[in-house]
C-alpha cells in the first residue's frame, strides 16, 4: 500500500502523521494500535520513508530512490525491525536494540525502530524499554505497534503518542471482494475475516471458509432442531474441516457470527454475515430471547478462550454444544 | 529531529513545579534547607506524577553552589553538569536494563569512592522494581549504611514489588494521581507560554483522559496540537483520545436505563464505526455511572465529580436513576471490563453486557419487591377472571360443555360449528386489531415470545408443543393475532389451551392481552387484502367493502377463493 491509499483508508491517522512530519512535531515514540489487517505496519514504514525518502513530493515518499527501496527491503541501517521471537520479544532483543541505537545514525543522524506486536513483549523487557523511550540518546522514532493496547505497560503509553487505526468498514470491503466476483453470501463472510486470512492470495483458503459457512448453517440447524445429530455431525464433518487451533478459532467465529447475526435480526438492522440466511435467522430470532442470544454469545467467546488456554478441541465443541442447545 | 515532546521539554526544573504533590515537595524543600534529608529515598506512585523528576531535582539541590537551598539554581556549573549528565558523580541508573546482582555489585564498590566534581554521589536508581531477588539482598546493607558522601533514591511505580526490607531503609514518598484541576493549570500555563490557541474545554477532555498522568496529558495536549489546523478544539481532543463526547454517553446511558437495547446496540454500532476503543468506552461509562452515584449522594460536592461536567440531561437521568440500579449496574461493568481484556471480539463483548444489564436489571426489580408483585399477580389474576366472566359468559360453559361430550359426532358437529362462529367473530375482531395495531406492539410481543414459550412450556408440555407451529403477526395493545400453519394446531390452542396462552401473554408482556388465532394463509389473505385497501382507502374504493365483509371472508374460508363469486349488489 503506498501513502495515498492508505490515506483512503485510514483518513485520520495518516492526516495526523502528515501534519505532524509537515509541521516538524514528530514525537519520539508512537504507538500505533488497531486490529489485525488495519495497515499498522505499512504506516510504519511509509512514515520512515517519509522521514528518510531523497525525493519526495511534500511527505509522499517516491519509493523509488535508494532510501525507500532499501527500507522496502529491510536494508536500511538506520531502521530496525523487532519482531517477537517465538511467542515474545525478549529482554536480549530489547538490549541488543539499545546497544544498537547507543550510535548515532549513519547516514541522516536519525534512527527509526519499528516494534511489531509490542504487547508480546515481556515484562523485562518492556520495562528495559521504558528509559530508553522516554530518553534516547540520540534522536530516535519509536513506532510500536500492538493490537491490544491493553496488554502494554502504563508507563510505555504514558510515554509514546497513542494512534488509533480503525477498523477496516466492513460494507467497504464487501463490495471489494463483490467486484472479485463472488457472491454477496461469501463476500459477507470473507469481509469479515482480516486480511492475511481471506486475502488475495489465499484462493483456497477462500473456499475453505464458504465451506466452513454451511457447516455452520447445518450445525445451528441442528443445534435448534435436531440435538441428536448434533454431535455427529461435528465428528463427521466440523472436525475433519476445521483442523488446527487456528481454523478452529475461525470455525468459533463464524459460529459467533451467526448469533450475531440473530441480534441484528431482532433489531433489524442490515449487515448480516448470513445475507441469505435471513428467513432461517428470522426463525430463530423468534425462539430465542435476546438474553438467550447474549448467553451464546458469550459461551462462544469463553470457548474461544479456552481454545486459546490449549483445551482438547473436541470436549470443547461437545460442550459448547450442548450448551448452545439446552438453553438457559 | 530537532523536536522535542512536550513532557520532556516542561519536564519540572524546580521543586515547586512538580505539580500536585505538595505534601512531597514540602517535605523535601524543608528536609533541603535545614540539611535533614535522609541517604535512601523511594518514590512511589503512578506513571506521570513526577518521581523521576523530582528525583533529578533533589540530586542538584543537594549539589547546587548555594546550597542549603530550597529549590536548584539551575545556573551554577553543578547543577548545569548534572542537567547534562556531564558530573559523573550523579548517577542515573535503568534498573530494569541493569537489574542482576553484578550491576548492583558494582554500585557497592563504587560508592566508596569520594565524589569527584560535587559533594554528594547520587544514585538515581529508576523503576527498581524490575532489580531481581539478588540484586534487591545485594543493595540491602549499601543501603542502610552507605558512605556520609553518597545517597539513593529510587523510583518506581510499583513498590508491592519491592521488598519490605528495602522499603523500611528508605523514606517513601507516595506521589498522587494528579488531579483534574491541578493538570489543567498547568497545561493551561503551558499553553500560553507557548502561544497557543487551545479551547478550555479542550484541556479538560485531555485532563479526564489523562488520568492523573501529567506525562499523558502532556501527550495528548501535543498530539492535539499537530493534529490541529489552528485552534485544538474539543472534537480534536476526541479524535485524539478516542473517547467520546458526553452527549454520546448520556445517549447511552439513556437507552441502558429505559431498557432499550435495541438502540444501545447501534451506539455500539457507531463507536465501532468510528474506531473508537470499545474498552475505553466501557470505562468512561463505569466513570459516568460512578459519577452519577456520586452526584446522587452530594449534589454539592461538585469537585468529587471525575468525568462529567453537569448538565440538563445529567441531572435529569440521575434524578431519575435508583441507587440499586447504579450499583448494580457498575458492578456489572467492571466485571465485563475485566474479562473485555481477553476477550478478541470486544464490539461484541461490549453489545452482550449491554443486553444483558438491561435485561437483568428487570430482574432484580422483581427480586426486590418480590411479595409486592406477587400479590399484584393475584390481583391481576381475579380481576382477568371477572372480565372473562363478564365478557364471555355463556360461551366459556359451552366450551366446556363441547370437550366434556368430545367424543360423540353430534357434539363434535356442534364444535365445529362453534369453530366456525368464533371464526367469524374473529375476522371483525382480526379487522379491528388491524386497524388499531403498532409496530411496537408487535415488537414487545416478538421479543417476549421466547419467554412465553417457555412459560407455557412449564405450564404444559403439550401446549408448548401445539403452540411452537404458532407465530405473533399483529399486536394492538390488548389483542395478539396467532398465525399458525396447520388447522389442527390452531384449533387444538384455540380450544384447549386458550387461557394458558392468555396467562403467558399477560404474565410475561406485563399488561393484559387476548390471544386470537388464525391460520397463516389465511392471515397473508388478509394482510394483503388490508395493504390494498390502506394504499387506496383514501379514493374509497369498491375493495374496501369485499375486505370489511366477515360473511364473504368466512365463505372464502369455507369454500376456498376459487369457488367464491362475488357480485357488488
Amino acid at each position: 500500500m503506498n501513502w495515498e491509499e492508505l490515506k483512503q483508508e485510514q483518513p485520520t491517522v495518516m492526516t495526523m502523521l502528515e501534519q505532524s512530519v509537515e509541521k516538524g512535531r514528530l514525537a519520539h515514540a508512537y504507538l500505533f494500535e488497531g486490529m489485525k489487517g488495519t495497515g499498522k505496519r505499512d504506516a510504519s514504514i511509509l512514515l520512515a520513508k517519509a522521514l528518510f525518502c531523497q525525493d519526495k513530493t511534500e511527505t509522499i515518499p517516491c519509493e523509488n530512490c535508494i532510501q525507500c527501496r532499501r527500507i522496502s527491503h529491510g536494508n536500511h541501517p538506520d531502521v530496525m525491525i523487532v519482531d517477537p521471537e517465538g511467542n515474545s520479544i525478549k529482554k536480549a532483543q530489547v538490549e541488543a536494540l539499545q546497544k544498537e541505537f547507543a550510535y548515532k545514525g549513519m547516514e541522516a543522524g536519525l534512527k527509526v525502530y519499528i516494534v511489531n506486536e509490542a504487547d508480546k513483549m515481556t515484562a523485562s523487557a518492556a520495562n528495559s524499554l521504558l528509559k530508553f523511550l522516554e530518553e534516547p540518546e540520540s534522536p530516535t522514532l519509536a513506532l510500536l505497534l500492538t493490537e491490544n493496547v491493553h496488554f502494554m505497560l502504563d508507563t510505555i503509553i504514558s510515554r509514546s503518542q497513542k494512534i488509533a487505526f480503525a477498523p477496516p468498514p466492513i460494507q467497504k470491503r464487501i463490495s471489494l471482494y463483490e467486484e472479485q466476483g463472488l457472491t454477496q453470501a461469501a463476500a459477507s463472510i470473507l469481509a469479515r475475516f482480516p486480511d492475511d486470512i481471506a486475502g488475495e492470495y489465499a484462493e483456497e483458503k477462500r473456499d475453505w471458509i464458504v465451506h466452513g459457512r454451511n457447516l455452520v448453517i447445518q450445525l445451528v440447524e441442528e443445534v435448534q432442531h435436531r440435538p441428536q445429530q448434533m454431535l455427529l455431525t461435528l465428528q463427521e464433518k466440523w472436525l475433519p474441516h476445521f483442523t488446527d487451533r487456528q481454523e478452529q478459532d475461525i470455525g468459533l467465529d463464524l459460529l459467533l457470527f451467526w448469533y450475531r447475526d440473530i441480534l441484528s435480526v431482532k433489531y433489524e438492522q442490515d449487515n448480516l454475515a448470513y445475507p441469505d440466511q435471513r428467513e432461517k435467522l428470522k426463525q430463530d430470532a423468534l425462539q430465542l430471547s435476546e438474553k438467550e442470544v447474549a448467553k451464546r454469545l458469550q459461551q462462544i467467546l469463553e470457548a474461544k478462550r479456552r481454545l486459546r488456554a490449549n483445551v482438547n478441541v473436541q470436549l470443547l465443541m461437545e460442550q459448547l454444544l450442548l450448551h448452545l442447545q439446552e438453553g438457559s | 529531529m530537532s523536536y522535542k515532546a512536550l513532557y520532556r521539554v516542561w519536564r519540572p526544573q524546580l521543586l515547586e513545579d512538580v505539580v500536585g504533590q505538595e505534601h512531597i515537595t514540602k517535605t523535601l524543600q524543608n528536609a533541603l534547607v535545614q540539611q535533614k534529608f535522609s541517604h535512601a529515598y523511594l518514590f512511589s506512585g503512578p506513571r506521570g506524577t513526577g518521581k523521576t523528576s523530582a528525583a533529578k531535582i533533589v540530586a542538584k539541590a543537594i549539589n547546587c553552589k548555594h546550597a542549603p537551598v530550597r529549590e536548584p539554581c539551575n545556573e551554577c556549573y553543578a547543577c548545569r553538569g548534572i542537567a547534562d549528565g556531564s558530573v559523573v558523580d550523579v548517577v542515573e541508573i535503568d534498573a530494569a536494563s541493569n537489574n542482576g546482582v553484578d550491576e548492583i555489585r558494582y554500585i557497592r564498590d563504587n560508592v566508596m569512592a569520594a565524589p569527584r566534581d560535587v559533594r554528594y554521589k547520587v544514585y538515581i536508581i529508576d523503576e527498581v522494581h524490575m532489580l531481581s531477588t539478588g540484586a534487591f539482598n545485594a543493595l540491602l546493607k549499601t543501603l542502610e549504611e552507605p558512605p556520609k558522601h553518597a545517597i539513593f533514591i529510587l523510583a518506581t511505580t510499583e513498590p508491592h514489588k519491592i521488598p519490605l526490607t528495602i522499603i523500611s531503609r528508605c523514606q517513601r514518598f507516595d506521589f498522587k494521581r494528579i488531579t483534574t484541576r491541578d493538570l489543567v493549570a498547568r497545561m493551561t500555563y503551558i499553553v500560553e507560554e507557548q502561544g497557543w490557541n487551545v479551547e478550555d474545554e479542550a484541556l479538560h477532555l485531555i485532563a479526564r483522559s489523562a488520568e492523573g498522568g501529567m506525562r499523558d496529558a502532556l501527550s495528548l495536549l501535543d498530539q492535539a496540537i499537530s493534529y490541529a489546523e489552528d485552534k485544538v478544539k474539543a472534537d480534536d481532543v476526541l479524535a485524539v483520545t478516542g473517547t467520546v463526547s458526553q452527549q454520546f454517553l448520556t445517549k447511552v446511558v439513556h437507552s441502558l436505563k429505559e431498557k432499550e437495547t435495541a438502540s444501545a446496540v447501534e451506539a455500539a454500532d457507531t463507536l465501532i464505526q468510528e474506531g473508537k476503543d470499545p474498552l475505553q468506552f466501557m470505562e468512561d461509562l463505569i466513570y459516568y455511572f460512578r459519577d452519577m452515584l456520586l452526584y446522587k449522594t452530594a449534589p454539592t460536592l461538585d469537585e468529587v465529580l471525575d468525568r462529567v461536567t453537569v448538565d440538563e440531561s445529567f441531572k435529569e437521568l440521575a434524578q431519575t436513576a435508583e441507587l440499586s440500579w447504579l450499583y448494580d449496574v457498575i458492578n456489572q461493568l467492571n466485571e465485563y471490563h475485566q474479562e473485555m481484556k481477553w476477550a478478541s471480539h470486544p464490539k461484541i463483548f461490549l453489545e452482550m453486557a449491554f443486553i444483558t444489564i438491561c435485561h437483568t436489571v428487570a430482574e432484580v426489580e422483581s427480586a426486590s419487591a418480590n411479595e409486592l408483585s406477587a400479590l399484584k399477580k393475584k390481583i391481576e389474576q381475579l380481576e382477568k377472571e371477572v372480565t372473562e366472566w363478564r365478557q364471555a359468559g355463556p360461551p366459556v360453559q359451552k366450551a366446556e360443555a363441547n370437550e366434556s361430550t368430545l367424543q360423540t359426532r353430534k357434539a363434535s358437529r356442534e364444535h365445529t360449528s362453534h369453530k366456525v362462529a368464533s371464526g367469524l367473530a374473529g375476522t371483525s375482531k382480526i379487522q379491528t386489531v388491524l386497524e388499531e395495531a403498532t409496530k411496537k406492539e408487535l415488537q414487545l410481543v416478538a421479543n417476549h415470545w421466547p419467554d412465553i414459550m417457555k412459560q407455557v412450556k412449564q405450564e404444559s408440555v403439550p401446549a408448548h408443543a401445539w403452540l411452537s407451529d404458532a407465530k405473533p403477526v399483529v399486536s394492538n395493545g390488548s389483542t395478539v393475532l396467532l398465525a399458525f400453519q396447520n388447522e389442527m394446531h390452531r384449533n387444538m390452542v384455540d380450544t384447549k389451551f386458550r387461557s394458558l396462552v392468555q396467562d403467558a401473554l399477560t404474565t410475561v408482556c406485563q399488561k393484559p392481552l387476548q390471544p386470537l388465532t388464525i391460520l397463516s394463509g389465511e392471515w397473508e389473505k388478509i394482510k394483503e387484502e388490508y395493504k390494498k385497501k390502506q394504499q387506496p382507502a383514501e379514493e374509497h374504493t369498491s375493495l374496501e367493502h369485499q375486505g370489511n365483509d366477515p360473511v364473504v371472508d368466512e365463505a372464502v374460508k369455507l369454500v376456498g377463493p376459487e369457488l367464491v363469486e362475488i357480485k357488488e349488489k
